[in-house]
């Protein structure tokens, strides 16, 4: 009980920073998504796609809630992503440490091109023709940075909440 | 694969589940949308006040350090500067009597004509981030739908779209679903201001007998009633030929900084003069 509080709260505080720091701070329409889709591939590495889809959904909603945009997009990119994270996670795991940081890396810049393209589009323009290598360079290496630091983050974060939830704790 | 074993798999499922969310975004059905963000933005409008609090906090100082740099060129940039404003200053003062003029013919002397309700921003996101706001002035504070949301002297920067009981949500001009009427300063040609792509302003249907020239200021012509008259919107940048070449379209600047805002003031109704 007490963890899934700390859970909703987490998510609901992702969201909150996303639309009121992250989106205020920074001029880069990339960086929440980024950010966003960098926790969607580390839970489903993490725990494995078919746990990490419910939380993956749940926290995609929210962002989508509290970042104004079309209800479900945010959502729906986010899974997909964690999809393809478990679909390629044994390369992952095989691989160099730093490769898996590439390939992650890779994958949440990418995601977050693709979104915004088409959020573009349901907002009808067409950023599709837009998406070039001179600006994947940038979103890839963004990924990495963001994949890295919030793979870290969650690793602690469920740590911190396994002693939580021991009996002896407090 | 068995038809079992097919609806376990994760193919399967994240289909499922793409289809599901990428439909109802693609719906995009307003009132559960405006619904939804309303209870957010309501249940987490303090807590949402005291992250932007934080994020303005820390964009002010980024903006400082980085302008730390700059202070020896920027010292040497302002001298040359000062010389060349020394010379255009007789100039301006002509040019202020003509200025003010036109201001009270257009109504620009915003505080004057209008009742208005200060606000702060909140949140933002929509359209590259940008699309949209969220203050922290809602329905309890006496907001509707449709109130005009301007900075400094009247420069419109949106329109109230969504109310919710603590908040709001204000759809930039530059917003790709904001549309209103405009009309330039002086030679009164009328065409429609749209928003683009959250990116910018075009000014279209603009007939090709009309004038128009770069430097024209536009301002709300406030067909339609929502929007009052004699708003600046901002001055056209750059002037094309529609695709069918019918009208003309322009871009037009306004002097708002969209990213940067954190206060605004939303027009709740005309003062009688």
């Amino acid at each position: 009980m007490r963890i899934s509080v700390v859970r909703i709260v987490a998510v609901v505080a992702l969201s909150v920073l996303g639309a009121s720091v992250l989106n205020l701070t920074f001029s880069s329409p990339l960086l929440f998504p980024v950010v966003l889709f960098s926790i969607a591939v580390s839970l489903s590495l993490s725990r494995g796609f078919v746990r990490a889809l419910p939380v993956v959904v749940g926290i995609g909603l929210t962002a989508d809630i509290a970042t104004l945009g079309r209800i479900g997009l945010l959502a729906a990119f986010s899974a997909g992503v964690a999809y393809v994270a478990g679909f390629i996670s044994r390369r992952f795991t095989v691989e160099h440490g730093l490769m898996m940081h590439v390939f992650a890396g890779f994958l949440v810049g990418a995601g977050a091109l693709w979104f915004l393209a088409v959020s573009s589009w349901f907002d009808g323009s067409n950023l599709f023709p837009t998406i070039s290598w001179g600006r994947a360079v940038p979103a890839i290496g963004m990924g990495i940075v963001s994949f890295t630091v919030m793979s870290a983050i969650l690793s602690r974060f469920e740590q911190w909440l396994s002693y939580f939830d021991s009996p002896n704790a407090f | 694969m068995n038809p079992q074993g097919l609806s376990h798999s994760k193919f399967f499922r994240i289909v499922i589940v793409f289809s599901i969310l990428f439909g109802f975004a693609w719906w995009n059905p307003a009132p559960v949308d405006s619904f939804l963000r309303g209870v957010f933005h309501t249940v987490f409008s303090p807590v949402e006040k005291v992250f932007s609090g934080v994020a303005f906090g820390f964009r002010d100082m980024r903006e400082f350090i980085s302008s730390i740099g700059n202070l020896k060129r920027e010292n040497e940039r302002l001298s040359e500067e000062n010389v060349r404003l020394l010379a255009e200053n007789a100039g301006l003062a002509f040019l202020r009597d003509e200025n003010e003029t036109i201001r009270k013919t257009v109504g620009l002397d915003i505080r004057k004509r209008f009742d208005m309700l200060s606000a702060e921003v909140i949140a933002a996101g929509g359209e590259g981030g940008h699309g949209f706001v969220v203050i922290d002035r809602g329905s309890m504070q006496g907001v509707v739908t449709g109130m005009s949301a301007v900075v400094g002297e009247g420069v419109l920067v949106g329109v109230v779209d969504e109310v919710y009981p603590a908040s709001a949500r204000v759809a930039f001009v530059t917003n790709s679903e904001s549309a209103l009427g405009g009309v330039t300063v002086g030679s009164g040609t009328k065409g429609i201001v749209r928003g683009d792509r959250g990116l910018g302003i075009s000014y279209s249907m603009v007939l090709q007998a009309d004038p128009l020239s770069q430097g024209d200021r536009v301002v709300t012509s406030g067909a339609g009633g929502t929007v009052p008259s004699g708003l600046l919107i901002g001055s056209v940048s750059s002037i094309r030929d529609s695709g069918d070449r019918l009208f003309r379209e322009a871009s037009i600047l306004s002097p708002a900084d969209f990213g940067k805002l954190r206060f605004l003031y939303l027009i709740r109704k005309e003062q009688s003069l």
